[in-house]
């Protein structure tokens, strides 16, 4: 499995809003032109607050990407899929709660995208993040390009 | 994995490129398989991003990601270069004491 790309919550609410699922749809396409075997990492924290806080349409869309990944479960190769859920496991929950209280929404996507070495992508961006964390910024910096309410972490 | 025979026919150009091919059957398997999985890939964006995405958007859209994650590929291979200079360093003061 070669994870090239994490998904912070932001981006999962992008991919789940029509007004913001291009920017999110677009890297995925750019991902997936870069390699067959190349994959989406969707963090099961990140899928679950962003699952449990849109409307009923972003919740479909979400539950199809699910959906996705187990279709390629029961076919037994996971790389069927161009998504892959990353659990949350024990030795990476109190790192993760860390994280999620310095910059809420993406502690466990932080963690995958270091240990991947992938690129985070996200709508809110951060200069001050570690140098080792590459980021995508899906919004292009500015809020109303991207209609997402971007939300100061600090 | 149960395993079915399938006869399949093919126009001349595909054949030509089968020619070189050990394991045809392995071959169109993958290829079935990537292109599904395209299929399914374009069906979760396209009912994410609806039906009026205008092209000159998308074109802007990908530039500008198309920018970022060259940028942060280039990020990538300037730290594995300090890497591994700073393995060979500390390689060289190993071999100094």
């Amino acid at each position: 499995m070669s994870i090239r790309l994490v998904l912070d919550v932001s981006a999962l609410h992008g991919y789940a809003n029509v007004d913001t699922a291009l920017a999110v749809g677009e890297l995925i396409r750019e991902i997936r032109e870069g390699g067959n075997h190349d994959q989406v990492g969707i963090p099961a924290s990140g899928f679950l607050a962003a699952y449990t806080t849109t409307n009923d349409a972003g919740r479909a869309l979400l539950a199809n990407l699910v959906a996705d990944v187990e279709l390629a479960r029961l076919r037994q190769d996971p790389h069927q899929s161009m998504f892959a859920i990353l659990p949350l496991t024990s030795a990476d929950v109190t790192d993760t709660g860390d994280l999620e209280l310095s910059w809420p929404g993406r502690g466990q996507a932080i963690i995958e995208a270091l240990r991947h070495d992938a690129v985070l992508a996200t709508f809110e961006p951060r200069e001050e993040a570690s140098p080792r964390l590459d980021i995508v910024d899906l919004g292009g910096g500015s809020a109303e390009d991207t209609g997402w309410n971007v939300t100061d972490p600090a | 994995m149960s395993m079915k025979r399938v006869t399949i026919t093919v126009p001349d150009d595909v054949a030509q490129r089968l020619e070189g091919v050990e394991n045809v059957s392995a071959f169109f398997t993958e290829a079935v398989r990537a292109q599904d999985k395209m299929l399914r890939t374009e069906a979760l964006l396209h009912a994410a991003e609806g039906d009026d995405v205008p092209q000159e958007r998308r074109e802007q859209v990908r530039a500008h990601l198309r920018g970022q994650l060259a940028r942060a590929e280039a990020r990538k291979a300037a730290r594995r270069l300090d890497d591994a200079q700073a393995t060979m360093r500390a390689a060289d003061h190993r071999q100094a004491a």
